[in-house]
């Protein structure tokens, strides 16, 4: 029963082939992005979501999707809990995660919940993979993640209500208005969700039947974004992001119960003054946010208020030397300020940055170098050069590579928590390469695009938290990994007559092995990581006829050990899900109604151990859309 | 045709992926096997939602069973194991975030079913037909103290605790439960069920031993700085139960595992990656090191005499269980579940 869904798929992928034949019209219109997507990264791979999966799940969250686009492992601890990605075999504090380029990572604990990222507040959430992404600095070893709105074309009202399986109500409205040169755009989310969804608890005697206890949720947002084009080559944009989840934390399977609710809250705010003249662009921007998380165990006694500032300003230049060489140089400071019960005080934690590429297009030739220079606590970070080459071997193919250096810093909890800090800590350090060769095709109605890539990454003084002899856990760099994998991407799409098909598939093969371990840890050497699947497979089969679509997702994530010396593993699982949607028009009114079916063969399964996830449920969705 | 090519190859290697599970845990470990007397070893299990297990030692034949429980019934114990006791042909198992004891049939290690409606419990004792186990109840409150009835498997009484009650000796008539976050131990009368006295020790008791005069010896871990003003961890002999006396063992040393060797002549504690050893007539600290090694749990075997210690290593992987002779020599080891935190002998 487990593998039916991959038979199903694998049947529907066939089909698929032997049709290829389309266009790409079911594509959305390309999205401007306020702020200027990065021009200097050659050679990565990067992953966008499919617009009819956003057409088909308004309400979700950016851990939502990912889980059906792919290009990044997740460990989510269940419906709406904690989600982090964790990229080519590194760790959850190893991706970047980037709002118009500011880092959204906490730098207490290095992590950013993808489930606290509402889609309805992003136009753009693409993946980036690649040894390039490291010029975003500490903890980019593999993989950003990119959020970004795009600034309103027309003034327009959405509306959308998304209900559905246990308890889960969504609601969100954005005004936009644009009048000359200036744009606002005005969005509101509200959500709630109890996720009292049953399971079998095969832990306990007898296993039986219980319904998840405190799971709700509820979740309140506002995002607004103001724009203003100054002459003909100036713009100024400012962005207002406040949010407030109030999740209760669910108990493990292994678990009587659990008390414990968390509630986090983001203010977020960014400002930007961008100048685009035909040799010169440049940019000053600020971001500034509050973000607070407080934890309530009532069990535990615990009622603590984790809360930092940060305050990013960079200064980008970017300049056309000549018609084949791009140069573009940024100045960037933090400023972190951090306070908890476990630290002894607040801290302050000021970083410093400058960082320049280089780049070089002419004929079948385009090539980059990147480097950059950090500063932290007083030190210099190690310099991180990279280099990128791509060429063109004829028209519709490509090879490209890439090399850098990456590093991540020690986070605050990693230097300053109390008991077990250790203000002794070094940067990760590590270096990242890959090759891969990537073709597209276009054929009258039909369009492939296909691109698979070898990497190889390698990190060392990897931060590890172990117990002391008196019983307190403290951080030491001690381990050392090495990943090494392929990843591959196939985009099918295939038009005849009013019908459309499109498959896209993205597949990753992933060894990462612990290659250096500290005194004691011998058995996870040459082992691969923790809740690294070795395999992992994404697939989306979308049909459109006219004004309905629907769609197939297959997910499949293979055996993932839980233990460091591999004495205990996660079942590999198959997870489907289906689509489907309406659209129509009343004057100047689109209407669109959805279904999502998920996890459509009710499969038990696990993401991470003992935590209860989902059978089958559903989801109807709504939207309306005045011009 | 490329595209075709390496589409197969991608679903391909999937296929093969899924088909490679990971092999069915044997529910029947042994079916003419017996675990009724030998070395158990309760593992709390990855933190922080990881599963508890139990592991079991053959004193006899040395034979070894990493995963009895979950081997026998097929699941897991929950989370996170923390003790075992025993009572006539029943091994009862203290799940502690599972607020659960699990009982157990000894001969084939079966699951016969739970008592629940406790909240946190952590150590058991088991006097007669009666079960004695403190609960933490929250980590910040007074803890409680359940009388269970094993025959009728109902309470029989509820007593307070101090906070963090997280040992537990009988001992001649009484029962001894320190509050492990607290300074005093509590004396029970395991007749009437009642209190009879509160003795003040050091801060943080966490083990008892009794030695071969009937004393009965506490350790105390000290409050650590990260709580405040640390204050010296202390081992206290009481003389009697109003009074005790004591001897410092420092600050932030935070020792603990106290246990006596079969003669109880020579008491064991572990401290700072070290076992020490403490003639029972000794009026100083002892600086007499028989073992240099991190225990998670140590304890001496009243058959064989041997010492066991347990190594929770990374608490990410599988512990070990190691067995030391008479001279403390090790002679052999055994892979446990994770975090393996206590051993009991039977």
């Amino acid at each position: 029963m487990k593998r039916t869904g991959f038979f199903v798929l694998a049947l529907l992928g066939c089909i698929g082939l032997a049709n290829a034949q389309l266009s790409d019209t079911l594509l959305l219109s390309p999205v401007e992005v306020a702020a200027p997507k990065p021009a200097f990264y050659i050679g990565y791979r990067s992953l966008e979501p499919d617009s009819l999966l956003l057409r088909a799940m308004p309400g979700a969250n950016l851990s939502d999707v990912l889980e059906r686009q792919g290009g990044l492992s997740l460990r989510t601890y269940g419906m709406g809990s904690l989600s982090t990605s964790a990229a080519r075999g590194a760790g959850s504090a190893h991706t970047a995660v980037l709002w118009d380029g500011f880092s959204l990572l906490s730098p207490m604990n290095g992590l950013s919940d993808l489930a606290l990222l509402p889609m309805f507040f992003l136009d753009d959430s693409r993946v980036q993979q690649g040894a390039s992404v490291a010029l975003f600095g500490s903890g980019a070893l593999g993989a950003a993640i990119q959020l970004g709105q795009s600034r309103p074309l027309n003034s327009a009202v959405r509306l959308f209500y998304e209900g559905g399986s246990f308890g889960q109500h969504t609601l969100g409205t954005q005004l936009s208005f644009v009048q000359g040169r200036m744009s606002h755009d005005l969005r509101l989310f509200s959500k709630k969700a109890e996720n009292n969804f049953p399971y079998a608890n095969v832990t306990r005697f007898g296993s039986p039947r219980e319904e998840l206890k405190n799971a709700q949720l509820t979740a309140h947002g506002v995002l607004y974004q103001f724009g203003y084009g100054i002459g003909k080559q100036d713009s100024l944009a400012v962005k207002l992001w406040f949010q407030n989840y109030d999740r209760a934390i669910p108990p493990a399977m292994t678990a009587a119960n659990a008390t414990s609710v968390q509630s986090d809250v983001a203010l977020r705010t960014q400002l930007r003054w961008m100048h685009a003249g035909e040799i010169l662009q440049w940019q000053v921007r600020q971001m500034w946010s509050l973000e607070d998380n407080t934890f309530v165990d009532p069990l535990a006694d615990l009622n603590e208020l984790h809360r930092f500032t940060a305050v990013i300003s960079e200064l980008d230049v970017q300049a056309a030397l000549t018609k084949h060489w791009r140069w573009q140089a940024v100045a960037h400071h933090s400023l972190y300020e951090a306070q908890s019960p476990a630290y002894m005080a607040p801290i302050q934690q000021q970083r410093y940055a400058v960082w320049s590429a280089l780049r070089y297009s002419e004929g079948r030739w385009r090539g980059q170098l990147l480097l950059r220079q950090e500063f932290f606590e007083g030190k210099l970070v190690p310099f991180t050069p990279g280099i990128g080459l791509e060429y063109a071997v004829a028209r519709q193919a490509s090879l490209y590579t890439n090399a850098s250096r990456t590093y991540r810093l020690p986070t605050l909890n990693d230097l300053y928590w109390q008991p077990g800090g250790n203000a002794g800590l070094r940067p990760e350090l590590g270096w990242s390469g890959e090759v891969g060769v990537r073709q597209k095709f276009q054929y009258r109605k039909q369009h492939q695009e296909v691109s698979i890539g070898y990497f190889r990454q390698q990190v060392n003084d990897w931060i590890i938290w172990l117990p002391g002899g008196g019983g307190i856990w403290s951080p030491e760099n001690l381990l050392g990994v090495s990943s090494q994998g392929i990843e591959s991407q196939l985009k099918l799409v295939q038009q005849f007559g009013p019908h459309t098909l499109r498959l896209q598939t993205d597949y990753a093969w992933v060894k990462s092995v612990h290659t250096q371990v500290g005194p004691g840890q011998e058995n996870r050497l040459n082992k691969q990581l923790i809740y690294v699947p070795e395999h992992q497979l994404r697939a989306q089969l979308w049909y459109q006829y006219k004004r309905f679509f629907s769609g197939f997702l297959y997910n499949f994530t293979g055996q993932r050990f839980v233990t460091s010396d591999h004495s205990d593993a996660l079942d590999p699982y198959q997870l489907n899900h289906l689509q489907a949607g309406i659209n129509t028009s009343f004057g100047k009114m689109d209407i669109n109604l959805g279904l999502q079916v998920n996890n459509l063969f009710n499969t038990n399964y696990q993401a991470v151990q003992w935590r209860p996830m989902p059978g089958r449920y559903y989801m109807l969705n709504l939207t309306l859309n005045y011009k | 045709m490329m595209i075709k090519n390496v589409s197969t190859a991608s679903l391909c290697l999937v296929f093969l992926a899924a088909m490679s599970c990971k092999p069915d845990n044997n529910t029947n470990p042994n079916p003419t096997a017996s675990y009724e007397a030998g070395i158990y070893v309760t593992s709390e299990g990855a933190f922080p939602s990881g599963s508890g297990s139990l592991s079991y030692l053959n004193r006899q034949n040395a034979s070894f069973v990493q995963h009895l429980f979950q081997q026998a019934n097929g699941r897991p114990l929950g989370n996170t194991t923390q003790a075992m006791a025993h009572w006539n042909n029943t091994a009862i198992i203290v799940v502690n975030n599972g607020n659960k004891l699990e009982l157990v049939n000894l001969t084939d290690f079966k699951s016969i079913g739970e008592i629940g409606g406790f909240e946190l419990p952590s150590r058991i004792a088991v006097v007669g037909n009666k079960a004695y186990v403190t609960e933490w109840v929250s980590f910040g409150g007074n803890g409680r103290l359940k009388v269970i009835d094993l025959a009728t498997k109902t309470v029989l009484k509820t007593l307070a605790t101090g906070p963090f009650p997280d040992a537990l000796l009988a001992h001649d008539g009484e029962l001894y439960i320190a509050n492990g976050n607290g300074n005093s131990v509590y004396v029970l009368n395991t007749t009437t069920d009642t209190y009879v006295d509160t003795i003040p020790v050091g801060d943080w008791p966490n083990s008892f031993a009794v030695d071969a005069g009937g004393y009965v010896w506490v350790l105390c871990g000290g409050l650590p700085a990260f709580m405040g003003t640390p204050t010296d961890a202390s081992l206290w002999k009481l003389e009697d139960t109003l009074t005790g006396s004591h001897i410092d063992l420092g600050l932030e040393t935070s020792p603990s595992d106290l246990c006596a060797n079969t003669d109880r002549t020579k008491l064991y504690y572990s401290m700072q990656g070290k076992v020490y050893e403490h003639n029972r007539n000794a009026i100083f600290a002892s600086s007499v090191v028989v073992l240099n090694r991190n225990f998670y749990a140590i304890g001496f075997d009243p058959i064989t005499g041997y010492f066991y210690g347990t190594d929770a290593g990374d608490f990410n992987s599988s512990g070990k269980l190691l067995r030391y002779n008479l001279s403390f020599a090790v002679v052999d080891s055994f892979s446990t579940g994770v975090a393996p935190g206590s051993i009991y002998f039977k």
